[in-house]
C-alpha cells in the first residue's frame, strides 16, 4: 500500500510535467489553431542549452536559466516566423502545417545530433538537487518541489495572464474568434508571436528539470511530445486545466499500471488510454475549447 | 430606456457639423469581381447615418472596406479630415473606427466581463478618449444592465439579443469616433430589433457617438436615423433624409 | 511519417541494386594472383552517414591506419592489403546494399562491419554471395550463431554477462537473482544469457523487469524487482534511462550488490546523472587493450595528430586496427598452404586454427566453437561516481 501511494506519488510528479509540456502546445493550438509539434524542439534545445551553459560552460545556474529560456523562446518565435506566418500567408491546409512541424522537430532533432553529438549530456547533480525527506509515506525529492513549484507558477502565471492582461484576453479572444478579434483592433500576427513566446517559455521549464534529472539525449523531444499528444487527447485539445488533468492521469497510470501488468506494459496502457478516449470521449476530460474553423 | 419608442429622428437638412467620416468614389471587391464602384457618402460628427440597399447590395464589401479589412481598389477615405485609404484594420482601428460585424461578434467562450475588458484594452490610453474607461463602463453597464448581472457568465450563453448588446458595448469600450454597425437586428425579434435600434439611438445621442448603421429594416431604421444612403447592385440610387426617402418609390431603390 | 518514407525508398533501392546485382556477380575470391606481390580487397562497411557517422568515419579511419602498418609488417611475404569501404549508415536496409556491392562489384572475399543491426541482416546474405562476415564492433548477443559465414571478432555483451552471472552466483552465493533491462533486442538477449547462466550455476532468476529508453521514471520497475527479494540485481541498461534505474534503486533503499556492465559504469553521462546513487555499483569490463597501454596510447596520438581531436570510440577502434593484422596473418596461412584466398577458405582456416596472436594491440583472440571470442572478464566496482572510471578498483578477473 505504501508502496502504491510512492508510485502514485513519482506518477503526479512525472504527469505535472507532461502536463507542463502539454499546456505549452494546448495554449498555442487554441490561439493558433496550430498543432505544433516543433514544441518538441523547444523542450530539448532548451534542455542541450540548460546543460551547455551550466554543465560545459560553467556560467553558473542563474545564466543557463535565463539562456535556456532565450533559447527555447526564440526557437518557438522564429518556427512561427519562418514556418508558419508564410503558410498562414498562402492559406495552407492543416495538414500542410502539421507536416512542416514534424519536418522542423525531425530536422531540428539531426540539428542537435551535429551540434552536440549521439552521446547523452548530463548535468551533475548538486548536494540541493539531491537532497530527499520522508513525509508520512512519501519520499520527497527536491526534484518532486521544484516541478511542484514550476508548476505552480506556471499554471498561476498563465491563469492570470489570460484572464487578467490585454495579451492574455487576446490570446483567446483570437483563438474564439480571429475575425472579430481583428475588427476590434488586435493584431494577429502580433498575437501568434506572443503565444508562441508564450508557449515556448512554459516548454522551457521541463526542459530544464529534465535536464538536472535524466541525461539529455537528441530524442528527448519526441518522447515528451507522444506523451503530451496523448495527455492533449485525453485532457482536451485546447483547454488549458485538460493538459493538466490529461498530464497527470497518464503520469499516473504509466506509474501505477505496471504495479499490476507487466513492465513491457507500460507504452500499451498509454495508448489503451488514448484509445479508450478516442472512441468513447473523443471531446476530452474537460471539453476541449478549440475553435473548428 | 429600453422602451419600443425610439426618439424619432429630426427632419433636419444635411449634417451642418464637422465629418467625421467622408468617403468619396469608392470602388472595392473581390479579386477581379467588382462589388461596389462610386460609392460616396460623409458622416458627421455626432450623426446616425443608415446605409440601406437590397441583400447582396454591397453593404458589408463597403463597411470592409472603410475599416481597412479589404483593400479598395479606387476613391479616399478619411477619418477626421485624415486619409486612411488602405490602411489596416488594426490602424483604422486605432484611430477610432469600430465595427461591429454581422453574425458572430461576440468572444463567446469568454465572459461578457472578459469581453467588455478587452475591448476597452485594446483601445486603453488612447490620449483622444474623451472619457474614463471606468465612466464609459458605468455608462454601458447602466444602459444594458443585464450586463453586470451576468457578466462572470461566458458571452457565447446569452440570447441573440444580449449579444448584440454586448457587441455594442464592446465596440462602445474602445471610444470610436465612428462606430460601424452592420445588421445589428439580424435574426433578432421584432420587438428585440426595436430595442437594439432605440439603443443604438441613445448612445448615439448621450455620447454623442458618430455612427454609420447598415440595416434592412428600412421601415424601422428611418424612425432612428439623421440621414440615409442607399446602394443598388455596388451604385448609390438615394442620398438624403428621412423625410425624403418618404417620398421615394421604394420599389425602384430595392 | 518522414521515418518511414525513407525507410521505403531505401528497402526499394537495395532491392533494385540487389537485382541487379545478383544479375552481374560471379562471387569468385578476391586477389589479383599473379607475379610476387598480390593485392587482397579487405571489405568495409561502416556507418559513414547518419546519426553514427562519427564513430563510423573513425572506425575506418583507424582500418586504414592497419592496413598501412600491416602492408609494412607484411611486406616480405609478398602481398598487400586495399581496403574497400561501403557506407551502411547503421541500417539493415543501407547494410544490405553495402554488403552487395562490396560482394559483387569489388569482388571482396571478406566483409568486416559493425553495429547489431546490420551485422545481423548481413548474416543470411553473406552466406548466399559467399564472403566471409567479420563482426569487428557490435556486441549484441544474438549474433552469436547468426549465420554460417559470420564470425564475432568482437566480444559479444554475453561474455561478460554470462560471466558476472556465473559469479554472482558461484563465488557470492547468490540464490535468488532480478534483472532489470531496456525494452529492446538487446537487452532481451542479454537478460536471457544471464537467466541461463546464473540458473545454469544452481541460482533462481525470480524477476524480470524491463524499462523503456530514456524513460525518466523507474519506480515501478525497482519497487517490483525488491518485492521479489533478490540476492541481487543485474541492470541491463542503455544510456538514457540508466541513472533514473540508478536513482529509483537508491531512493527504495536497495542493499543487495547490483551489476551492470562498462556501457552503464563507464559512461560519463550516467556517472554525472546519478551521482551518488551509482556508488557500490559493480560493472563489468573486458579484459585486453586498455587506453593506458603504450601503444594503444601511441596510436590515439597519432588520431589527434591527424585529425585534431580525440576518437569518439577508442574501446571499438582497438578492435578495428587488430581486425586487418588478423586477415593479414589469415592471407599469408592461406597463402602458405596454396590455397585460393576466398570466403569459404577464409571461414575454414579461422575455424580450425582458431587462436591467433599476432594482434599488436590486444596481443592474442581465441574463438569458441560458436564463432565468438572469449576475454577476461574484469569485475570493477564504482567507489565515487564523480571521479574518471579509470580510478574504479578491479574488484576480480575471471578467466574465461
Ligand atoms: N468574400 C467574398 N468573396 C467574393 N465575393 C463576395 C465575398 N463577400 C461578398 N461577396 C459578393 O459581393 C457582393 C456583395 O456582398 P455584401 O456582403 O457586401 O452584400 P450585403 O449588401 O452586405 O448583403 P446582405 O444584406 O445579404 O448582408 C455579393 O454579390 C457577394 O456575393
Ligand atoms: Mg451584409
Amino acid at each position: 500500500m505504501e508502496l502504491l501511494l510512492q508510485l502514485a506519488k513519482n506518477g503526479v510528479i512525472i504527469g505535472l510535467l507532461y502536463g507542463l509540456f502539454a499546456y505549452g502546445m494546448s495554449l498555442i493550438i487554441a490561439t493558433s489553431g496550430v498543432l505544433h509539434f516543433a514544441h518538441g524542439l523547444t523542450l530539448a534545445g532548451s534542455a542541450y542549452s540548460f546543460w551547455f551553459f551550466l554543465q560545459d560552460q560553467d556560467l553558473g545556474v542563474f545564466v543557463a536559466i535565463l539562456g535556456a529560456l532565450a533559447v527555447g523562446g526564440l526557437l518557438g518565435i522564429l518556427v512561427e516566423l519562418g514556418i508558419y506566418r508564410p503558410l498562414r500567408r498562402i492559406q495552407a491546409t492543416d495538414m500542410v502545417f502539421l507536416v512542416a512541424s514534424l519536418s522542423v522537430l525531425t530536422l531540428g532533432q539531426a540539428a542537435l545530433i551535429f551540434i552536440f553529438g549521439t552521446d547523452p549530456k548530463a548535468v551533475t547533480p548538486t548536494a540541493f538537487l539531491r537532497w530527499s525527506t520522508d513525509v508520512g509515506p512519501f519520499n520527497v525529492r527536491m526534484w518532486d518541489l521544484l516541478i511542484i513549484g514550476a508548476s505552480a507558477l506556471a499554471f498561476t502565471a498563465l491563469y492570470l495572464l489570460q484572464r487578467h492582461t490585454s495579451v492574455g484576453l487576446s490570446f483567446r479572444a483570437v483563438g474564439d474568434n480571429p475575425h472579430r478579434a481583428q475588427t476590434l483592433g488586435i493584431k494577429l500576427q502580433r498575437t501568434y508571436v506572443w503565444v508562441f513566446l508564450a508557449g515556448s517559455l512554459v516548454a522551457v521549464l521541463p526542459g530544464m528539470l529534465l535536464a538536472v534529472q535524466n541525461p539529455v539525449t537528441p530524442s528527448m523531444g519526441f518522447d515528451l511530445l507522444i506523451k503530451a499528444v496523448i495527455a492533449l487527447v485525453v485532457g482536451g485539445i485546447g483547454s488549458m486545466p485538460g493538459a493538466l488533468l490529461g498530464g497527470v492521469l497518464i503520469g499516473v497510470v504509466e506509474s501505477v499500471a505496471v504495479y499490476w501488468l507487466p513492465t513491457e506494459w507500460s507504452e500499451f496502457t498509454l495508448y489503451a488510454l488514448l484509445f479508450i478516449f478516442v472512441i468513447a470521449r473523443p471531446q476530452g476530460l474537460t471539453k476541449g475549447a478549440l475553435r473548428t474553423a | 430606456m429600453l422602451s419600443a419608442g425610439a426618439p424619432s429622428a429630426t427632419d433636419g437638412g444635411a449634417a451642418t457639423t464637422a465629418e467625421v467620416l467622408r468617403v468619396e468614389g469608392l470602388q472595392a471587391g473581390y479579386g477581379k469581381h467588382v462589388v461596389l464602384d462610386d460609392v460616396s457618402l460623409t458622416v458627421g460628427e455626432g450623426e446616425l447615418v443608415a446605409l440601406l440597399g437590397h441583400n447582396g447590395a454591397g453593404k458589408t464589401t463597403a463597411l470592409r472596406a472603410i475599416t481597412g479589412q479589404l483593400r479598395p481598389s479606387r476613391g479616399r477615405i478619411q477619418l477626421d479630415g485624415r486619409d486612411v485609404t488602405g490602411s489596416s484594420a488594426a490602424l483604422t482601428a486605432k484611430l477610432g473606427m469600430s465595427m461591429v460585424p454581422q453574425g458572430q461578434n461576440v468572444f463567446a467562450s469568454m465572459t461578457i466581463d472578459e469581453n467588455l475588458r478587452l475591448a476597452a484594452a485594446v483601445a486603453g490610453g488612447r490620449p483622444s478618449n474623451p472619457r474614463s474607461a471606468q465612466d464609459v463602463r458605468s455608462f454601458v453597464l447602466d444602459m444594458f444592465p443585464i450586463l453586470k448581472d451576468r457578466g462572470k457568465d461566458k458571452a457565447g450563453s446569452l440570447s441573440g439579443g444580449q449579444r448584440q448588446m454586448v457587441a455594442i458595448s464592446m465596440a462602445l469600450m474602445t471610444q470610436p469616433r465612428l462606430m460601424l454597425l452592420d445588421e445589428p437586428s439580424t435574426g433578432l425579434a421584432p420587438v428585440l430589433i426595436d430595442e437594439v435600434l432605440a439603443a443604438v439611438r441613445t448612445v448615439n445621442q448621450q455620447l454623442g457617438t458618430s455612427v454609420l448603421l447598415v440595416e434592412q429594416d428600412t421601415k424601422r431604421v428611418l424612425r432612428v436615423s439623421d440621414r440615409v444612403y442607399v446602394i443598388k447592385l455596388g451604385v448609390p440610387v438615394f442620398s438624403g433624409t428621412p423625410h425624403e426617402m418618404h417620398q421615394q418609390d421604394w420599389s425602384q431603390l430595392f | 511519417m518522414p521515418k518511414r518514407t525513407r525507410r521505403f525508398a531505401a528497402v526499394a533501392v537495395a532491392a533494385a541494386l540487389g537485382l541487379t546485382a545478383c544479375g552481374g556477380g560471379s562471387g569468385s575470391g578476391g586477389g589479383s594472383a599473379s607475379g610476387g606481390n598480390d593485392t587482397y580487397k579487405m571489405g568495409v562497411a561502416m556507418a559513414l552517414s547518419g546519426a553514427n557517422a562519427a564513430l563510423g568515419q573513425d572506425f575506418v579511419r583507424f582500418i586504414q591506419y592497419g592496413v598501412d602498418d600491416a602492408n609494412k609488417q607484411y611486406a616480405s611475404d609478398n602481398f598487400k592489403i586495399e581496403m574497400v569501404s561501403e557506407d551502411t549508415q547503421a541500417t539493415a536496409e543501407a547494410g544490405l546494399n553495402a554488403l552487395n556491392k562490396l560482394a559483387t562489384v569489388e569482388s571482396v572475399p571478406a566483409v568486416f562491419t559493425a553495429w547489431s543491426a546490420v551485422v545481423k541482416a548481413m548474416a543470411p546474405a553473406s552466406e548466399d554471395l559467399g564472403v566471409a562476415l567479420f563482426n569487428i564492433g557490435a556486441n549484441s548477443p544474438d549474433l552469436e550463431g547468426a549465420g554460417a559465414n559470420l564470425r564475432n571478432f568482437f566480444p559479444l555483451a554475453s561474455v561478460d554477462v554470462r560471466a558476472v552471472a556465473t559469479y554472482m552466483a558461484k563465488e557470492k552465493g547468490a540464490k535468488k537473482a532480478a534483472i532489470i533491462r531496456v525494452n529492446n533486442a538487446t537487452g532481451e538477449g542479454a537478460a536471457k544469457v544471464y537467466k541461463d547462466a546464473f540458473e545454469k550455476a544452481g541460482g533462481k532468476v525470480v524477476a524480470t523487469e524491463t524499462i523503456e529508453q530514456d524513460a525518466v521514471d523507474a519506480s515501478s520497475q525497482v519497487a517490483k524487482v525488491l518485492a521479489a527479494k533478490p540476492d541481487t540485481i543485474h541492470v541491463q541498461t542503455l544510456l538514457g534511462e540508466s541513472s533514473a534505474v540508478m536513482k529509483a534503486l537508491q531512493e527504495q533503499g536497495a542493499k543487495v550488490p547490483i551489476t551492470t556492465y562498462s556501457g552503464v559504469g563507464e559512461a560519463v553521462a550516467v556517472r554525472q546523472a546519478s551521482g551518488d546513487a551509482l556508488n557500490g555499483v559493480i560493472y563489468t569490463t573486458l579484459g585486453g587493450a586498455k587506453v593506458t597501454d603504450p601503444k594503444v596510447k601511441e596510436l590515439v596520438a597519432r588520431f589527434v595528430k591527424d585529425q585534431g581531436r580525440e576518437p569518439a570510440g577508442i574501446s571499438y577502434d582497438v578492435y578495428m586496427y587488430d581486425s586487418v593484422f588478423f586477415y593479414a596473418e589469415i592471407i599469408k596461412k592461406l597463402r602458405a598452404n596454396g590455397d585460393e584466398v576466398n570466403g569459404k577458405n577464409i571461414l575454414k582456416l579461422v575455424d580450425s586454427q582458431r587462436d591467433f596472436s599476432n594482434l599488436p594491440l590486444e596481443g592474442s583472440t581465441s574463438f569458441t566453437h560458436a564463432g565468438t571470442v572469449i576475454k577476461d572478464v574484469i569485475l570493477k566496482k564504482i567507489e565515487d561516481a564523480s571521479k574518471n572510471p579509470g580510478e574504479d578498483p578491479e574488484v576480480v578477473t575471471i578467466k574465461p
